[in-house]
């Protein structure tokens, strides 16, 4: 499992969940914002199902309860897990990682 | 057909819980046509394993991957808890949004949606309205394509 990834090779953040219609989908929305107001441009954020990860994922974000299929799904990936769609603690990291251009790196 | 109608938004509800709250979203689903019977049965599995709160008073049930089966069309239903639904810890929740979807037709919708959960006068706005064709509106507004 890869555990850190240069800002430059980011192209592409899935945020999953287990069904992929509701929560990753508004997680995905809020990151997006976010992306957005810090002026990082050229990175697709999608969400997904946890099974159907799309293999060009750089960095993917999971549920605690589905990290570890996530990790199986997509092993090339640096993957973050959160307790709460509402509260993804990540997401401040990889910001300011794309920000800076430094290393986006998971210490799980 | 549109993801969200008036039909399927039902304003001023009072529930006792969540698992009854959730029920209401989804029998809105169910009358409109959107899905079957069985998806509601989904939605209150899905919550148990995981909370769909999504914060500022925005609740998002949904089914889970096997569920998509039950779906007939895509479509977005809005319980409106003006007292507010107890939903997690501390939180309540006045927007209850019953999700069900097939393909990516709802992510404007969503995206709609998300604008509100970070605007808390947005929020609010919803929570409070008398009037069902200001929550499809308001949800209905076209967004930036990617």
């Amino acid at each position: 499992m890869a555990s850190s990834v240069a800002a430059s090779e980011v192209k592409k953040i899935i945020i999953a969940c287990e069904a992929g219609m509701g929560s990753s989908l508004m997680a995905a929305n809020k990151l997006k914002r976010m992306l957005k107001k810090a002026g990082i441009n050229g990175v697709d954020v999608k969400h997904s199902a946890v099974r159907a990860i799309p293999k060009d994922a750089q960095i993917v974000l999971s549920h605690e309860g589905l990290v570890q299929m996530a990790r199986d799904k997509a092993p090339w990936a640096v993957c973050f897990s959160f307790k709460n769609f509402s509260n993804i603690p990540a997401f401040e990291t990889i910001t300011e990682a794309l920000k800076t251009g430094a290393d986006v790196v998971s210490e799980e | 057909m549109s993801i969200i109608v008036k039909d399927l938004v039902r304003l001023n509800a009072q529930a006792a819980d969540k698992h009854e709250a959730i029920k209401m979203a989804g029998e809105l689903l169910v009358k409109a046509g959107r899905v079957k019977s069985a998806y509601v049965e989904g939605m209150l599995a899905r919550e148990k394993t995981m909370s769909t709160y999504m914060g500022n008073g925005v609740a998002i049930p949904h089914g889970e991957f096997e569920n998509r089966a039950d779906i007939i069309k895509t479509g977005i239903s809005v319980v409106q808890f003006p007292a507010g639904v107890a939903w997690e810890d501390d939180e309540l929740a006045y927007l209850v949004i019953g999700i069900a979807a097939t393909e990516n037709e709802h992510v404007g919708v969503l995206a709609n949606l998300a604008e509100v959960i970070e605007e808390p006068e947005d929020a609010e706005l919803l929570a409070r309205t008398t009037d069902a064709m200001f929550i499809v509106e308001r949800l209905s507004r076209p967004v930036e394509s990617e």
